[in-house]
């Protein structure tokens, strides 16, 4: 670890343009390419506040800080590009939270990462639309919240209402939502509408340890807990009209549920398993990283193989997953407005992954190269007319869906051209933290919060009342600045703007 | 009568047993042998990780089961003889039941301190009947002799108002079943200020018959109001006698005292009062007579069941306090007569007794890899994990705090390098991360003591 | 699997014949040659003589000869072409004893024969008036022309067939596609082709591929269904009241 005083830090930092800054090679040891990350003037203030507390004295060792971070991925074997810190980035294990790199699969040195994926693999974001107005709901949000909470079991590990066995496990883990559609509990329109059609086709349950499916086994049909929930939403904003349109998204005050879940305890045991196995594949292909957290082998070794099957598995455990919130909040409103779930056109308009890694085709300096992209709190944003979107967003550009928090927006956004070319077609994933819990209880008062929630117009449901602390908007970074500044740098395009009615926490 | 499934108790375990029995063999019929009319169920479910889960139980008259359940019968009647050759039941009302499979799910009784007094002088609480009744004696009652230093002993400490209480514990420490002595002085604070007293209406329905009632269910103590014949709380009306037990009890025999009673303690110290009131746990409860084979018990009398909660009987499961879980544990699990034990294996065994039904293979449930327990003691919210008080690791650990008096209280217990188990008072929002280091076994050794700093923002770090 | 070509051609002992087998291979080519595809003058076939050792490049020659385009590693395809060869040189021979069989007359034989009275079978499609009438009728249905006055015909055929047939009329609503016009101009990025015409065909054929793979798309949603209608049964719990599609 270099140690040097904050100022010299910043030597090795450029602000390329108003929304993106450089990280030079040196600013950490052994970069094979540069870094950058994205921000606009709040989140850089808050970005290199966070590096210059790790530079005062007395602060080495613990955590690192994001930019470093992002130095350090930058620094592993076969990157390619750049190793890009999103605009609502912080530390994580490993990579940070927010951070993409893409690697050259035909390079025999090119390595993956468990850290580089996350714990919660394939944690993502699903939006279905209704043909119901504000003003019909708006009366009945209340029922709606609790019939919605009736539907969905709230919680890491309750009693999902949809029973899985075994055997059932290990087919969802190889179908992904093909087993959802097969168990007839999704529309056959769902499917196309998700990333990878809902199905990694490489998942292998045989690469899955037994602690991994002991783990995911009764978790299925339950939201997560923490940062884990379902919202109703009202269009709140339209930026662009003929996207929007595309999405079925006609006007403001058009109804809409955003699920948010991943893999969860199945993904951590996954990704456990797997740092296990590459901490000692490392020493075998004598393989160095700037962090241990990094751990990582070469991809076509045997374990970069199995991890990315059972990465795989995972991935299609967290959309089976959605799949079921979806079947549950279909029939929560069905059974409140006695309609059926097509009458209220509940589709769904997309589905995004947040945590995952892919092999993806891209130009690199003009030429065509198959890569491994790690993005971890990060989504795919693929441009207009690209082979890999739904063929209803082909003129649009795929959807990106930007969940905020409790009380805060949530965003639609479409991919770009430009995102294409600059971070491998990828964009934020959400609302970022900036303040610490503990400071944020020194700067919150819990009953205000609850005020302030209430004042909104947002009915809370709670699983227990810590989590309207936790997840309270005054301690992340603000997601308005996040989107705004990827408008800005032009990797993705505002669409639309949804504005939370009630919320369903995990 | 005959049925697929048979399960006696109405506690949590037996209950939850057979409602998950109902809903996984819809076709099936189940019979559920309860001793009293009033039955427990679980109710507002609250996961708050994976595998630690918050509820509520409420007591319903028994037959609300059979509404909810329809494949559900429920028979009030105790169990008198099992008979393993013909796979049949025989009860005290002469009712014989045949099945297929059979849950013991009956539970504990208190564990009694032993005596030489009239039995209206000692009470031992484990159930809501003993509480009523309890409830009742206190009210004239002006001094009291508590034994036991669990979770029911500290709640009657903390809820107790308007009586002199004489708290003998044998341990170093308050509630030391379920902390270190660090939140035990952590949770001392509160109990010397005076708690606003609980309002609410009582839940229990009223009950005729003979009373043998399931164990307390979390938060039993919420509804109630414990009241002693003194017009108010004195200062220092509660006393605690650390390291010591009652060594013998006598009447006074003098008139002049105000007190009945005489508890002469292990050190010397001898306490007039009017009640002693012991809570120092349970020991499983199992009174009928097995005829065909022998049910194998384990030391403490519990009967042994292996991973799928078996018997050494093989259609005879057991869950619940009644049980002594026999396979080699999750390192980060033991067992311990709690009801979220009770909850979690009256589940599990209706899903182990369905899969052996259908020959189907089961994996044990996850919630055996790692020790979990949520309640709520001193007013505060208390998450016990894994090996919480550095158990089955000696002295070979070391235990990382922190504490905002009045706030909330984090002990981690580490080994080389890695969390091995955590207590957590007060709403600290951090279970999932610990419950995910214990079972990721993630080395936390470089963070150091930062894993606790306040400053830095653990929770979404390992997403 | 030259079985049945073989017998056609009337080859002895056609049953037998092992391709893969070098001498049976040089047989079968001798035997065409002499008897069907007789290219060469009988007194000056190089290729007959099975046994001599410069057969290989006589038999290169021959492909030369008859332009045979297989390449000359590809035993099995080479045969089956020679074989195909005899067959069509067969065929044009009697070509009229052998039509007598085809479809073509089997059909037409059994249908009464009319005399073309019906004034359509009589157009001249090559004539002014012809085309000037489709460009009439074009005009009418608001299709632009195509330089082949036969295209316009086609599109104004499948005009009227979809939606000028008796449902449609009856029930128009059900035919005539609802939704907003999509500006397709403004909103397709990303063709900046630098000539407006261009520009705007790119556009259109654009869309007409997504149409494509949108019906494409439905086909597929339409056999999961059908498939779905064999296989779910959600395991939910039905008190929720059951909610399917």
């Amino acid at each position: 670890m270099v140690v040097r005083s904050y100022n010299d830090e910043l030597k090795y930092l450029e602000k390329i343009n108003n929304y993106c800054w450089r990280i030079k090679i040196g600013f950490q040891p052994n970069m094979k390419v540069e870094g950058c990350f994205y921000v606009n003037a709040a989140l850089e203030k808050l970005m290199l506040e966070e590096l210059r507390n790790a530079c005062r004295p007395g602060m080495t060792g613990g955590f690192l800080p994001g930019v470093k971070q992002i130095a350090n991925v930058a620094a592993l074997p076969g990157i390619v590009g750049r190793s890009i810190g999103l605009p609502d980035v912080h530390s994580g294990y490993g990579f940070a939270i927010g951070n993409m790199a893409a690697f050259d699969v035909n390079d025999p040195q090119s390595i993956v990462s468990p850290g580089g994926v996350g714990f919660d693999i394939n944690c993502g974001v699903r939006l279905l639309r209704t043909n119901l107005w504000e003003k019909d709901v708006l009366p009945v949000k209340e029922q709606l919240a609790q019939s919605l909470f009736d539907h969905i079991p709230v919680g890491v590990g309750s009693k999902g209402i949809i029973p899985m066995n075994a055997r059932d496990l290990d087919e969802a883990l190889e179908m992904g939502m093909d087993w959802s559609l097969r168990e007839g509990y999704v529309w056959a329109e769902d499917k196309e509408h998700c990333e990878e059609y809902g199905r990694m086709l490489n998942a292998d349950p045989a690469t899955v340890s037994m602690r991994a499916k002991k783990r995911g086994l009764p978790q299925l049909g339950t939201l997560g807990a923490g940062n884990h929930y379902a919202e109703i939403q009202v269009v709140d904003e339209i930026y662009d009209k003929w996207a929007a349109c595309k999405m079925g998204i006609e006007e403001k005050g058009q109804v809409c549920v955003m699920i948010h879940s991943g893999s969860r305890g199945f993904g951590h045991q996954v990704a456990t398993d797997a740092l296990v196995q590459m901490e000692k594949a490392m020493k075998r292909y004598n393989i160095e990283t700037n962090d241990r957290q990094l751990a990582c082998s070469h991809i076509n070794s045997e374990e970069g193989q199995n991890y990315l099957k059972s990465m795989a598995a995972a991935a299609n455990f967290a959309w089976v997953n959605r799949s079921s919130m979806t079947f549950l909040s279909r029939q929560a409103f069905a059974k409140q407005f006695n309609m059926s779930p097509d009458d209220l056109d509940m589709h769904v308009i997309y589905d995004v992954s947040h945590n995952i890694a892919k092999i993806e085709e891209h130009l690199v300096d003009g030429k065509p190269k198959t890569l491994l992209v790690h993005r971890k709190g990060s989504t795919r944003a693929f441009p207009p007319g690209h082979p890999l979107i739904p063929v209803d967003y082909q003129l649009t550009g795929q959807p990106v869906l930007i969940g905020g928090t409790m009380g805060t927006c949530s965003y639609v956004l479409t991919g770009t051209e430009s995102g294409m070319e600059q971070t491998f077609g990828s964009t934020c994933h959400g609302a970022g933290r900036a303040l610490s819990r503990a400071k944020s209880r020194r700067n919150l008062n819990y009953t205000d919060v609850l005020r302030k929630l209430d004042d909104m117009g947002i009915s809370i449901r709670v699983a227990s009342p810590k989590l309207v602390m936790e997840e309270a908007p005054e301690s992340y970074k603000n997601v308005t600045d996040v989107v705004n500044t990827c408008h800005a740098a032009g990797i993705s395009n505002k669409c639309i703007k949804l504005r939370p009615i009630a919320v369903i926490k995990g | 009568m005959s049925a697929t499934f048979v399960v006696i108790g109405g506690g949590i375990a037996g209950v939850s047993c057979s409602e998950m029995l109902s809903f996984l063999e819809p076709n099936h019929r189940i019979i559920l042998v309860s001793e009293s009319s009033l039955i427990k169920t679980v109710t507002n479910i609250q996961a708050l990780t994976k595998t630690i889960t918050n509820f509520d139980v409420v007591e319903k008259e028994a037959q609300s089961l059979a509404h909810t359940h329809p494949n559900v019968t429920v028979i009030l009647d105790s169990v008198t003889k099992i008979n393993t050759i013909d796979n049949i039941i025989e009860t005290k009302s002469s009712n014989i039941l045949k099945y297929k499979y059979l849950c013991i799910c009956t539970g504990g009784r208190p564990k009694l301190i032993t005596h030489r007094l009239p039995s209206k002088y000692i009470l031992g609480i484990r159930d809501t009947d003993s509480v009523e009744d309890f409830v009742e004696k206190l009210s004239d009652s002006t001094k009291i002799v508590l034994v036991g230093n669990g979770g029911i002993a500290s709640e009657i400490i903390y809820k107790i108002r308007n009586v002199e209480v004489h708290w003998i514990i044998k341990d170093k420490h308050i509630t030391a079943t379920f902390v270190d002595p660090g939140a035990a002085t952590f949770f001392q604070e509160s109990l010397n200020q005076t708690t606003s007293s609980s309002t609410a209406k009582q839940m229990r329905y009223k009950e005729d018959g003979p009373k043998s009632g399931a164990a307390l269910g979390p938060d039993w103590y919420k509804n109630l109001e414990i009241y002693g014949a003194l017009s108010k709380s004195l200062p220092d009306n509660i006393k605690i006698h650390y390291e010591s037990e009652i060594a013998d009890t006598s009447l006074c025999g003098d008139s002049s005292s105000l007190h009945p009673i005489k508890a002469t303690l292990s050190n010397g110290v001898v306490i007039d009062c009017d009640l002693i009131v012991s809570a120092t746990g349970v020991l499983p409860h199992h009174q009928f007579n097995i005829e065909g084979a022998n049910l194998n018990l384990s030391k403490d009398g519990g009967i042994v069941v292996n991973q799928f909660l078996q018997t050494s009987i093989e259609n005879i499961y057991a869950a619940g306090d009644v049980c002594s879980p026999n396979w080699p544990y999750a390192t980060h699990w033991f067992p311990m007569r709690l009801w979220t034990q009770a909850r979690q294996m009256g589940c599990y065994v209706a899903k182990s007794m369905c899969a052996n039904f259908n020959k189907e293979e089961i994996l044990q449930d996850f919630c055996f890899e790692i020790f979990t327990h949520s309640t709520k003691l001193f007013g505060y919210k208390v998450i016990l994990l894994g090996l919480y008080n550095g158990q089955k690791l000696g002295q070979d650990y070391e235990m990382l705090l922190r504490m905002t008096k009045g706030h909330e209280y984090i002990k981690f217990v580490i080994q080389n390098g890695k969390l091995q188990g955590a207590i957590l008072i007060g709403e600290t929002d951090l279970e999932e991360m610990c419950e995910n280091l214990i079972l990721n076994q993630i080395d936390i050794s470089p963070y150091g003591t930062d894993i606790l700093n306040p400053d830095i923002d653990i929770e979404d770090y390992f997403d | 699997m030259f079985k049945r070509k073989l017998s056609a051609l009337q080859y002895p002992n056609f049953d037998a014949v092992n391709a893969t087998d070098e001498k049976q291979f040089r047989k079968v080519i001798a035997w065409l040659e002499e008897n069907k595809i007789k290219k060469y003058k009988s007194n000056n076939r190089p290729i007959s003589d099975i046994n001599s050792s410069n057969w290989k490049k006589s038999f290169e020659q021959y492909k030369k000869d008859v332009s045979c385009p297989v390449k000359s590693n590809l035993t099995i395809e080479e045969l089956d072409w020679f074989v195909n060869f005899a067959l069509d040189i067969e065929y044009l021979k009697n070509k009229s004893k052998y039509d007598q069989h085809s479809l073509a007359v089997l059909k037409s034989t059994s249908i009464p024969n009319v005399v073309a009275d019906n004034p359509l079978d009589c157009l001249d499609f090559a004539s002014k008036d012809f085309k000037t009438g489709i460009e009439c009728i074009a005009q009418m249905l608001k299709i632009s022309p195509h330089p082949n006055p036969l295209v316009t015909l086609k599109a104004c055929s499948k005009l009227i067939c979809s939606r000028f047939n008796q449902n449609a009329i009856k029930n128009p609503n059900d035919y005539i596609i609802k939704g907003t016009a999509f500006p397709f101009e403004d909103a397709i990025k990303g063709y900046e082709l630098g000539d407006v015409v261009l520009q705007k065909a790119a556009k259109c054929l654009r869309l007409l591929y997504i149409q494509n793979l949108r019906e494409l798309q439905t086909q597929c949603n339409e056999s999961i269904v059908s498939v779905q209608n064999m296989t779910a049964n959600p395991k939910t719990d039905t008190k929720l009241g059951k909610v399917g599609k």
